[in-house]
C-alpha cells in the first residue's frame, strides 16, 4: 500500500484544503476523497514517535472489528485508548488541523462507520454531516473522543471516561458544556450516572441542564475546590509513550496528574441530587428517587 | 433583553489588576500589560520555549462587601481559554488593605491563543453556597502570541509578491491586485506587491493621491466584508435548535454587518434568519444584495467613491 | 555668676519687670548711671555689697542673684500696649502681610509645617508637629478672656471693627461669631525639637523674625531663621488678628529657656478714647527702656495654662495660639471639616517629610486633634503618608531603601532614573571658578498606581525640605500606558552631599516665588544668577516631562497594519448599540418568583414607530454558564398597554405606538431547574412560524 493510502506519520491538514473537498457526493460515499491532493496540502508535525501513524491507525481498525455491529458501543472502548495512544498536550489537541487529518486521510472509513447519518425526507439518501471530519472538538469523530477521555478521566483512572461514553448524552451534550470544565462537576455528574442515580440519556440532559443552569448564579469550584492538576506528571506521561503497551481489554493508565479528591466530589452530590429533584422539567419522570 | 437575578447582589462595581506577571520566574515588563485595554501580552521573541506563566492579581472590592449581610464571602479569578477547554478558578486572598490577592498560573501546555479571566465574588445567600455576588464588568486578555498589550481591532493586512517562489498558495491569483483568506483562525487580506504601482498607491502620503487611495482602498474593503460574511454564514452552528454566535472574528463580522442586512430585526433574530436562508438553500439572490449592501457601508464605500468622482471631473475641469 | 554677660541681661529683665529704669536703680545705690549700663550690658559686674543691696531694692531674696532667680510674677506686670498712630496721621490699615496670603487653613499648614521643618533641632530625630483646634465657651471661656485681658482689647475690637474695610469686616464676623455661639475657635500649632524663638527682644534673631518684623522673608533666611512671609498667615487665620505665643527655647535668653511668652494683635488705624492707636499691638511686660512698649516675659505655669499656651514636653519649639481661627476660602467650617482640612493639607504637602526607610525615623511627624471644652471630638491623628499618597510613599521609600530597579515589572515596583539640571554662575563671580559645578543630576522616581487613582499620571517635585513645591501633569502619555504616580527629588533630596546638591538647592530655592510653589523665572533668580538661569528652569522642566514619557514607551509597534487608509476600513470593534433600534426591544423588566416558583414578570417595550402592527414573541430565557439557554414556557401572558395576546404566545402591539407593555407568568414544569436558583432574562424574537 502507498503512503498516499496508509500514511506512515500523523501530519497537520488545513481547514482551507478540507472545504472544498467535502461535498455531498464524498458524504454520501458516492465519491472518495482525492487522497493524493490532501496528502499534498498536508504540514509535517515534528520528528517525535508520538506521531506515528499506525499506533491510532490499529486502535481504530481494532474498535471496528470488536464493535462491528454496534458502533455506538466502540466510543466506550475507543476514547480512553485514543487519548493514551495520542499523546499530547491540550494546546496540540486545541489544533483542528489534527483532527482533520485523522478523518479524512488516517481513517475515513471509521468516520463513514461510526456516523453514518440518518435518511430524512429532505435527505432521502443518508450523508455524513461534514462536521464529523471537520468541527467543533465535541462532534469532529475523533476529537469528540480524545477530549471526552481528557475532560471525564480521573487522573491516571479512564474508568469514568467508560462510563461516560457509555452514554451518548454525556457525549453529546454535556461534553461541550464548561461545567465539566471543572473535573469535580464532571465526577459527580459520572458518579451519579454509575450509581444510576440518574440512569437514561433523557435524565442525563436533565441533570445537565439543571446544572448548566444553575451554574449561572453558583460557583462548583467554590463550593467544591479541586486540586491544581500536576502539569509535569503529564509531560512525563507523554515521553514514556514509547515503553509502554497498549492493552486491548484492560483499561490503560492515564496520566498521574492528581485525581480528584474523592470527599470533593461527594461533597457536590448532594448539590446536584437537590437541583435535579427541584428540577420541574416536564416529562421528567416524576418517580426518580434519589 | 434584561437580566433578572433571584436574590440579592453587591451593588457596587468590583475591579480586577494585573500586579504583574513572570514567565518561569522572570518578571515581565510592565509595558507588556496594559490595565487600560486589559490586556496581558506574553509572546516574547526571545522567550518562545517558557512553560509557566504566573500573573498576580489583585481585585478592589466595595465597601460594602465589608458589612455583615455578606456571609462567606471569597473572591476568585477565574481563568478561562475555549480553545483548550481549560477553566481555573483561583482563590484570592483578602489583604490587610481588603484588597484579594492571588497567584493564576498558566501552564503552556493548557493554553495555545488568548485566555480570558473574569474576577468574581460569591457568598452564602439565603443558604445557598457559593452564590455569584459579583463579577467584572471587563474581563483580562492573556495573549500568548501578542507582543505589545493592545487588542486585535482590525483584519489583518498583509503585502505579498503574488508570484513569489515562497508564496505558492498565492500563485492562483497572482494576476489579482489582491486576495483575501477567511481561514478558520484569523482572516487575512493579502495585497500584492507584484502588481505594479498598487503598493506605491496605497502606502502614498501624497494629498493628490488621497482620493484614488481611499476608493481603492474601499474597494478592498468591501471585497473583504463581503468574502468574510459569507465564511461566517456557514460556521454558524445550531443547538437545540437555536442558533449560536460563532467565536472570534465571525462573531464580529456578523455583529458589524447584521444590523445593515436585516435593519429591523434584533442581532439575534437577524442571526436566526440567516441561518433559516441557509438552510433553503437561499444564499443567492436577495440575501446576496443585502450583503453587498452591508459590505459597501462597512467600506465606507460611497463616500469614497463620491469624492473620486469629483476630484475626476475637477481635474478635467482644469485641463 | 560665670558669665556677666548672663547677669546682665538678668538684671535688665528685672528692671524692667519692676518698671524700674537704670537711672533709678543708679540713684537708689548709690552710683553712676553709667555704673549700672555697664552692668546690664556685661561690661562689668556689682560688688557683693551692691548685689545686697539690688535683692533688697528688687524685693528678692537673699541669694537670687547667685541663682539668678526673678521676681515673683505678678500677673499685674504684664499689658497690652497699643502702638499710637504715627505723628503724621499716616494710617495703617492693618498687617499688610496677614492679607498677602488668602487666609485658608491649608495654607496655614503648608506654611506653618515648613517653618517647622527648617526649624527642626536634632536632625537625628523628627520634628514633631501638633495643630490642635480647640472650641472653648461657657467657664473655659470666661477664664481665657480674663487671662487675656480682654476688657483691654474689647474697647479698640469695637473701634477698629467699625469700619468699611476687609480687615474691619473680619473682625466685625468674628466678634459677632464669638458673640452669638459664646464660643471660640482656637487653633494651636505646636512644634517639638525645634529651635524655639530664641535670640534678643528686638534685634535680629528667631525671635524678633516673627515676632516684631512684619514682612520679614529674605533677610531672614541668612538670618538663621526661615520665618518668611508664611507666618503672616498665622494672623490671617485669625479672625480677631491675634495670635499668642509660647516658646521653649533651645538656645537660652537671659539665661532661661522655658515659657517664653508674648501676644501680638494686628489691628488697623482706630481711635479709643480719644486717642490714635496704629500697628501692632503687644501683650508683655511694658518695657521702660523702650517708651513702655510690651515685650515677652518668662510666664509661670498657670499663666500659660490660663493662655491656653501649655506645651505637652520640655522639648524646645513653639506654640502658636490663633485666636478665632477660620478657614478664609469658606470651605471647612466645622471642627471636624477644619480638622479633616488640616490632615489632608499635612498629607498631601508633607508626605514625603514623613516618609523614612524602615527602621529610621522621619523628618516630620505631624498629627491634627480636635477637642471642644476639653473633650476629643476627633483623637489626635497621626497623619499617616501612605494613607495619602500611597504610589509616591512607596516611591520614595524604595528609593531611601535603595529598591528601585530599572525596569518595572510589578505595579509596586519604582523606577529610578535622572533628569539634568544645567546649573548657571552666579552673577557676583567675577571670575568663574573651574571648580564650580555646572550641572545637577535630579532623581526621577516612577511607579504605577491604582486605577482608582484621582488624579494620576503627575510629577511632584521637591527639594532638600521634601515639601511638595509642584504637581505637574504628564500630557501625552503613550497609549495604553500604565497609570502612574512619579516624584522629582532635586538639590538636598537627591540625598547626595556634592556641591552640586548644594548649587542646585540654592538655585530651585531662588526659583521660588514666596509661596514656594513653583520652579519659575524670579526676581531673586534674574537679580542672583546670570542670564540663561530662567532657560536652565524651563529645560529642566521640560525634562522631568519627556524623561517621564520615556520611561512609560511601549515597544515600537510592529507595523504589520497595512495601509492606513485600509486600515481603517477594517476595523473588528463591535459596533455600538443603536440608539433608536429599527425593531421592538426590551426596556425595563421587573420580576420575582411567586410562591408557586413561578417567574411573574412586568415588561416593558420599545418600538420603532410603524403603520403596520409588530407581532413578537416574549421569550424568558434562563441562562446558563455557557451553551444555549433554556427557554421557559408561559402559563399567563397579559397585555397592559398597547398590545394583545395572539395564540397566548404572541404580541401584537398596536399600530405606530413606541411603548408597550405586558405582564407574564412563566409554567413552572419548563424550568430546567427551580427558578430562584438560576438568573433568567427576557427578549423579543420574531414568532417562528413565516407570516406570522
Amino acid at each position: 500500500m502507498t503512503d498516499v493510502e496508509r500514511p506512515e506519520r500523523l501530519a497537520l491538514l488545513p481547514d482551507a484544503a478540507v472545504a472544498g473537498h467535502l461535498t455531498v457526493g464524498v458524504r454520501t460515499g458516492a465519491e472518495k476523497l482525492p487522497q493524493a491532493a490532501l496528502a499534498k496540502a498536508c504540514l509535517p508535525l515534528d520528528a517525535s514517535s508520538r506521531w506515528e501513524a499506525p499506533r491510532v491507525r490499529d486502535l481504530v481498525d481494532e474498535a471496528m472489528r470488536r464493535f462491528a455491529d454496534l458502533p455506538t458501543k466502540a466510543d466506550a472502548w475507543l476514547a480512553p485508548r485514543l487519548h493514551a495512544g495520542l499523546r499530547m498536550t491540550r494546546r496540540e489537541a486545541s489544533d483542528g488541523r489534527l483532527w482533520n487529518f485523522l478523518a479524512l486521510r488516517l481513517a475515513p472509513d471509521y468516520v463513514f462507520w461510526r456516523h453514518p447519518g440518518r435518511p430524512s425526507v429532505e435527505k432521502p439518501v443518508p450523508e455524513v454531516s461534514s462536521g464529523r471530519f471537520r468541527g467543533a472538538f465535541h462532534t469532529q469523530a475523533f476529537a469528540r473522543l480524545w477530549w471526552a477521555a481528557e475532560l471525564f478521566r480521573n487522573g491516571d483512572d479512564y474508568e469514568p471516561v467508560e462510563v461516560a461514553c457509555g452514554n451518548q448524552d454525556m457525549l453529546n451534550t454535556t461534553l461541550r458544556l464548561e461545567i465539566v470544565h471543572h473535573r469535580p462537576t464532571a465526577q459527580a455528574i459520572i458518579q451519579m450516572l454509575s450509581r444510576q442515580t440518574i440512569r437514561v440519556g433523557r435524565e442525563v440532559n436533565a441533570l445537565a441542564k439543571a446544572v448548566n443552569t444553575a451554574g449561572s448564579t453558583l460557583m462548583y469550584e467554590i463550593i467544591a475546590c479541586d486540586e491544581v492538576q500536576d502539569a509535569d506528571a503529564y509531560r512525563c506521561w507523554i515521553e514514556e509513550i514509547d515503553t509502554v503497551y497498549m492493552p486491548y481489554d484492560s483499561l490503560p493508565e492515564g496520566p498521574d496528574d492528581i485525581r480528584v479528591p474523592e470527599a470533593v466530589v461527594e461533597a457536590l452530590i448532594p448539590t446536584f441530587e437537590k437541583l435535579y429533584t427541584e428540577a420541574p422539567v416536564r416529562g421528567r419522570d416524576k418517580r426518580t428517587t434519589v | 433583553m434584561k437580566t433578572l437575578i433571584p436574590y440579592p447582589t453587591l451593588d457596587g462595581e468590583i475591579v480586577l489588576e494585573v500586579k504583574e506577571a513572570r514567565l518561569d520566574g522572570k518578571p515581565l515588563s510592565l509595558t507588556l500589560i496594559s490595565s487600560m485595554e486589559q490586556v496581558v501580552a506574553l509572546h516574547q521573541v526571545e522567550r518562545n520555549d517558557w512553560e509557566r506563566a504566573r500573573i498576580v492579581l489583585r481585585m478592589r472590592t466595595p465597601q460594602e462587601l465589608m458589612s455583615d449581610e455578606w456571609v462567606d464571602v471569597a473572591c476568585a479569578a477565574v481563568l478561562t481559554e475555549k480553545k483548550t477547554n481549560v477553566r481555573l478558578v483561583t482563590p484570592l486572598k483578602r489583604q490587610s488593605d481588603n484588597s484579594w490577592i492571588g497567584v493564576a498560573e498558566l501552564h503552556r501546555d493548557w493554553h495555545v491563543g488568548q485566555a480570558e479571566v473574569e474576577g468574581i465574588v460569591t457568598a452564602t445567600v439565603a443558604d445557598v453556597q457559593g452564590r455569584v455576588i459579583a463579577r467584572t464588568r471587563r474581563r483580562w486578555t492573556v495573549d500568548l502570541h501578542l507582543r505589545t498589550p493592545t487588542r486585535k481591532r482590525t483584519i489583518r493586512t498583509v503585502w505579498k509578491d503574488f508570484s513569489s517562489e515562497e508564496n505558492v498558495y498565492l500563485h492562483p491569483y497572482k494576476g489579482d491586485p489582491w486576495a483575501i483568506e477567511a481561514a478558520d483562525d484569523e482572516p487575512v487580506v493579502y495585497l500584492n506587491s507584484g502588481f505594479e504601482g498598487l503598493q506605491f498607491l496605497l502606502d502614498s502620503a501624497s494629498r493628490s493621491d488621497r482620493a484614488v487611495q481611499n476608493a481603492v482602498a474601499g474597494q478592498i474593503a468591501g471585497d473583504c466584508w463581503a468574502a468574510l460574511f459569507n465564511t461566517a454564514v456557514y460556521s454558524i452552528d445550531v443547538e437545540d435548535g437555536e442558533p449560536q454566535w460563532p467565536v472570534g472574528w465571525k462573531e464580529s463580522v456578523l455583529r458589524r454587518m447584521l444590523p445593515d442586512v436585516y435593519p429591523d430585526r434584533s442581532p439575534d433574530d437577524a442571526l436566526v434568519e440567516l441561518c433559516e436562508r441557509r438552510r433553503q438553500g437561499e444564499s443567492g439572490g436577495e440575501l446576496q444584495t443585502r450583503v453587498l449592501h452591508a459590505a459597501t457601508k462597512q467600506a465606507r464605500m460611497s463616500r469614497s467613491l463620491s469624492v473620486f468622482i469629483r476630484t475626476l471631473r475637477t481635474v478635467e475641469e482644469e485641463k | 555668676m560665670e558669665d556677666p554677660g548672663t547677669f546682665g541681661v538678668w538684671l535688665g529683665r528685672q528692671l524692667r519687670r519692676q518698671g524700674m529704669s537704670q537711672a533709678e536703680l543708679a540713684q537708689r545705690l548709690d552710683v553712676t548711671r553709667a555704673a549700672v549700663s555697664a552692668w546690664v550690658t556685661g561690661r562689668a559686674e556689682p560688688r557683693l555689697e551692691k548685689i545686697r543691696l539690688i535683692e533688697e531694692i528688687l524685693g528678692l531674696t537673699t541669694g537670687s542673684v547667685m541663682t539668678l532667680d526673678d521676681v515673683p510674677d505678678s500677673a499685674g506686670n504684664v499689658v497690652w500696649y497699643h502702638r499710637p498712630a504715627h505723628r503724621d496721621g499716616g494710617r495703617e490699615l492693618g498687617n499688610p502681610a496677614a492679607f498677602a496670603f488668602e487666609s485658608d487653613l491649608r495654607v496655614l499648614a503648608r506654611e506653618a509645617t515648613q517653618n517647622s521643618l527648617d526649624e527642626r533641632r536634632d536632625i537625628d530625630g523628627p520634628v514633631r508637629i501638633r495643630y490642635t483646634l480647640h472650641e472653648v465657651s461657657g467657664e473655659r471661656l470666661y477664664r481665657f478672656l480674663k487671662a487675656l485681658r480682654w476688657d483691654d482689647l474689647e474697647p479698640h475690637y469695637e473701634a477698629a471693627a467699625d469700619r468699611n474695610t476687609k480687615v474691619g469686616r473680619v473682625l466685625t464676623n468674628g466678634l459677632r461669631e464669638m458673640r452669638e455661639t459664646s464660643s471660640l475657635l482656637l487653633l494651636r500649632v505646636d512644634d517639638y525639637n525645634a529651635n524655639g524663638l530664641t535670640g534678643p527682644e528686638y534685634d535680629d534673631g528667631r525671635f524678633a523674625a516673627v515676632v516684631r518684623r512684619q514682612l520679614d522673608s529674605h533677610k531672614s533666611r541668612s538670618a538663621g531663621g526661615s520665618f518668611g512671609l508664611g507666618k503672616a498667615v498665622l494672623w490671617g487665620t485669625s479672625q480677631l488678628g491675634l495670635v499668642l505665643i509660647n516658646s521653649t527655647l533651645s538656645e537660652p535668653y537671659e539665661g532661661r529657656t522655658a515659657r517664653r511668652v508674648i501676644g501680638r494683635l494686628d489691628l488697623p488705624w482706630r481711635q479709643v478714647n480719644g486717642e490714635d492707636y496704629a500697628g501692632p499691638s503687644w501683650l508683655g511686660e511694658p518695657d521702660a527702656e523702650m517708651g513702655g512698649t510690651a515685650c515677652s516675659w518668662w510666664a509661670d505655669p498657670d499663666t500659660v495654662d490660663a493662655l491656653q499656651l501649655k506645651r505637652d514636653s520640655d522639648a524646645p519649639g513653639t506654640s502658636f495660639l490663633i485666636v478665632a481661627a477660620h478657614d478664609g476660602t469658606g470651605e471647612a467650617t466645622t471642627l471636624e471639616e477644619m480638622h479633616d482640612a488640616l490632615v489632608r493639607s499635612l498629607g498631601e504637602n508633607f508626605w514625603a517629610s514623613m516618609v523614612a526607610k524602615s527602621g529610621s525615623r522621619p523628618m516630620l511627624e505631624a498629627s491634627v486633634v480636635a477637642l471642644r471644652d476639653g473633650h476629643t471630638v476627633k483623637a489626635a491623628e497621626r497623619v499617616d503618608p501612605d494613607e495619602y499618597e500611597p504610589a509616591r510613599v512607596r516611591a520614595l521609600r524604595a528609593f531611601l531603601e535603595g529598591t528601585t530597579v530599572e525596569e518595572l515589572t510589578s505595579d509596586e515596583d519604582v523606577v529610578r532614573t535622572t533628569v539634568r539640571l544645567g546649573l548657571p554662575p552666579l552673577k557676583d563671580t567675577v571670575v568663574i571658578d573651574a571648580e564650580s559645578p555646572n550641572e545637577h543630576e535630579a532623581v526621577l522616581l516612577l511607579t504605577p498606581t491604582n486605577d482608582d487613582d484621582p488624579a494620576p499620571n503627575k510629577i511632584v517635585c521637591m527639594r532638600g525640605s521634601r515639601m511638595v513645591v509642584m504637581k505637574r501633569s504628564v500630557s501625552d502619555v503613550p497609549m495604553g500606558a500604565r497609570r502612574f504616580q512619579a516624584v522629582l527629588l532635586a538639590g538636598l533630596a537627591t540625598g547626595s552631599d556634592t556641591p552640586d546638591a548644594f548649587a542646585a538647592e540654592e538655585f530651585l530655592r531662588a526659583a521660588e516665588p514666596p509661596e514656594h510653589n513653583e520652579w519659575k523665572k524670579t526676581d531673586d533668580l534674574t537679580a542672583m544668577y546670570a542670564r540663561g538661569a530662567a532657560a536652565r528652569i524651563q529645560e529642566f522642566r521640560v525634562a522631568m516631562l519627556a524623561e517621564a514619557r520615556r520611561l512609560l514607551r511601549v515597544q515600537e509597534r510592529k507595523s504589520e497594519d497595512g495601509p492606513p487608509a485600509l486600515r481603517d476600513l477594517l476595523s473588528l470593534d463591535p459596533p455600538p448599540a443603536p440608539r433608536r433600534p429599527g425593531f421592538p426591544t426590551v426596556g425595563d423588566v421587573e420580576g420575582s418568583i411567586r410562591t408557586d416558583g413561578a417567574w411573574q414578570v412586568r415588561v416593558e417595550i420599545r418600538l420603532p414607530e410603524r403603520e403596520d402592527p409588530w407581532v413578537m414573541a416574549p421569550v424568558l430565557r434562563f441562562v446558563t454558564r455557557s451553551g444555549p439557554k433554556p427557554v421557559a414556557e408561559w402559563s399567563e401572558l397579559v397585555p397592559e398597554s398597547h398590545c394583545e395576546v395572539i395564540d397566548g404566545t404572541l404580541l401584537r402591539f398596536a399600530p405606530r405606538v413606541r411603548a408597550a407593555v405586558f405582564t407574564g407568568v412563566s409554567d413552572v414544569t419548563s424550568h430546567p431547574v427551580a427558578a430562584h436558583m438560576a438568573m433568567a432574562e427576557v427578549d423579543l424574537v420574531r414568532p417562528k412560524e413565516a407570516g406570522a
